[in-house]
């Protein structure tokens, strides 16, 4: 009996370890976007800085980089209420008002391999449309997650992110 | 036979060679994983015929007009969906693996393979029967699939060893490895069989492997995470997706360089050319980008299921109608 439940042991190691290095969960998106009555350039003033997400995403305390703006630069942001969340800026251009960064985990999001990229376009009638994307995988990366740490809580914290940042974001620059 | 039983299958048959006759043009059959089921996108009217049902989750692709069906792979549903090209519809499921991704037919139609991601090896099937024939020992993390112009030999894509697997489908063995670029993924040979491409997701480029040397002899930068690959017509041109790099670059084969860099969708996958049209396929947005494969302009876009991906050859071009 000790030897088959040493055997199981073993096996639930191995299996564990099979899926570990593979992302057996299947990549999740969010979408999300606003229209801010303000100029393109005004939005991307706001936005387009890496270095003032405390400016305006309501869950942010304070944030700091090791390069400004510049593609590499590593922010940490301290979440209000606890909590880091870690990001690289990966490309920027501000002629075509865009950028991407990543985050290789979550932090104190139920994320992995979380990258997001946002982007500033002109509306209608001068308004700005901002549109903030996100690709990721749930917290979990073996079979069978645990609640908080599955598909919908990824889902859920990355769509609440966006969604919360950019009605923050409006409510800044219409003010 | 009954004369009431005949009549009825000789109008089924009528039918069924009607409505295949009725589309000329190109179809795409593009699987959407967050959806599971895979469109079928009429080219030449730029509409979804049809959302068929795929397993859970299908990724994978490969239309095979020798065999006259398209087999689609579902990770989450450890299954190979089988659509019949003449019909269009789903005609048979297949139980493989644990996680199939990769998947292919020889060029011959009779084998099918696929690669289970999380059990290190390549499954064989008949592709006429779906029965299995055996399984490939292969490296870690198999992914992209093709095989050779006379159908006996097989490479893949070994993501997690930076190596290409050589396959001899005779001996059903994996004979030898091929160190490429890190973290390969998808691959593709040139029609003639004599040049494979490996994408390497994380060192985002391209290792051009000589097929008779087996060895990478050249590697060509492209943009962020390459992920799809198809080539044109003739052969002269590879057109590489950029998934972090919302670009498609484009491959002069014979010179084997990079000769431009299109902007393209949002987290482009999938890719097929047909004609004077570059298809690329959107996951991010659902839709498919539809391009002037000579000069990459934007002709507009197709609408999908969701987190669409087209892993693999997804273009079926019927024969024209008698």
């Amino acid at each position: 009996m000790r030897a088959v439940s040493a055997f199981i042991i073993m096996l639930a190691a191995s299996l564990a370890a099979t899926f570990a290095h593979a992302h057996g969960p299947t990549r999740q998106k969010a979408f999300e976007s606003i229209t801010i009555k303000a100029s393109p350039e005004a939005v991307w003033d706001k936005v387009g800085d890496f270095t003032k997400l405390h400016g305006w995403h309501p869950a942010v305390e304070s944030s700091s980089t090791t390069n400004r703006s510049e593609v590499g630069s590593v922010r940490t942001l301290n979440l209000k209420g606890g909590g880091q969340v870690i990001e690289t800026l990966e490309s920027i251009d501000p002629a075509a008002k865009k950028f991407s960064y990543r985050a290789k985990d979550g932090g104190a999001l139920p994320v992995t391999n979380y990258s997001s990229n946002m982007t500033v376009k002109a509306g209608e009638g001068g308004t700005t449309v901002v549109e903030w994307r996100g690709a990721f995988y749930r917290k979990y990366m073996n079979n069978d997650p645990p609640k908080g740490e599955d598909d919908d809580a990824a889902l859920s914290a990355i769509t609440g992110v966006y969604k919360s940042g950019l009605e923050n974001l409006k409510a800044v620059l219409e003010k | 036979m009954k004369p009431s039983l005949f009549a009825g299958l000789l109008a089924l048959m009528c039918g069924a060679l009607t409505s295949a006759a009725a589309l000329a043009g190109p179809l795409a059959y593009i699987t959407n994983q967050g959806s599971h089921d895979v469109s079928v996108v009429d080219l030449e009217t730029s509409r979804v015929i049809a959302a068929l049902p795929a397993g859970k989750s299908p990724a994978g692709v490969w239309v095979s007009e020798a065999a006259g069906k398209a087999f689609i792979s579902s990770p989450d549903s450890a299954s190979i969906t089988v659509i019949d090209l003449a019909t269009r519809r789903v005609t048979g499921s297949i139980p493989a693996g644990k996680s199939p991704v990769g998947i292919t037919v020889t060029p011959d139609g009779r084998r099918l393979l696929v690669a289970d991601w999380f059990s290190h090896r390549v499954l064989v099937f008949d592709a006429a029967t779906h029965a299995a024939l055996g399984e490939i020992a292969v490296g870690n993390a198999p992914a992209g699939l093709v095989a050779s112009p006379d159908s006996r030999t097989a490479w893949v894509a070994n993501r997690d060893d930076n190596a290409v697997g050589v396959l001899d489908l005779a001996q059903m063995k994996q004979v030898s490895t091929i160190a490429v670029g890190n973290h390969p993924f998808a691959l593709e040979l040139s029609a003639d069989g004599r040049t494979l491409y490996a994408l390497n997701v994380w060192s985002n480029d391209v290792s051009v492997v000589d097929v008779a040397q087996q060895r990478s002899v050249a590697t060509l930068p492209v943009g962020k995470g390459p992920y799809g690959i198809a080539f044109s017509d003739d052969g002269a041109r590879a057109y590489v997706t950029n998934q972090q790099g919302d670009s498609v670059s484009v491959i002069d084969t014979a010179q084997r360089q990079v000769i431009a860099t299109w902007p393209s969708v949002v987290y482009p996958e999938g890719v097929a050319v047909t004609g004077n049209t570059l298809l690329v396929v959107s996951w991010m947005d659902d839709l498919v980008g539809v391009f002037d494969a000579q000069t990459g302009a934007a002709r507009g876009t197709i609408d999908l299921g969701r987190n669409p991906r087209g892993f693999g050859r997804f273009i079926h071009r019927p024969a024209p109608a008698h």
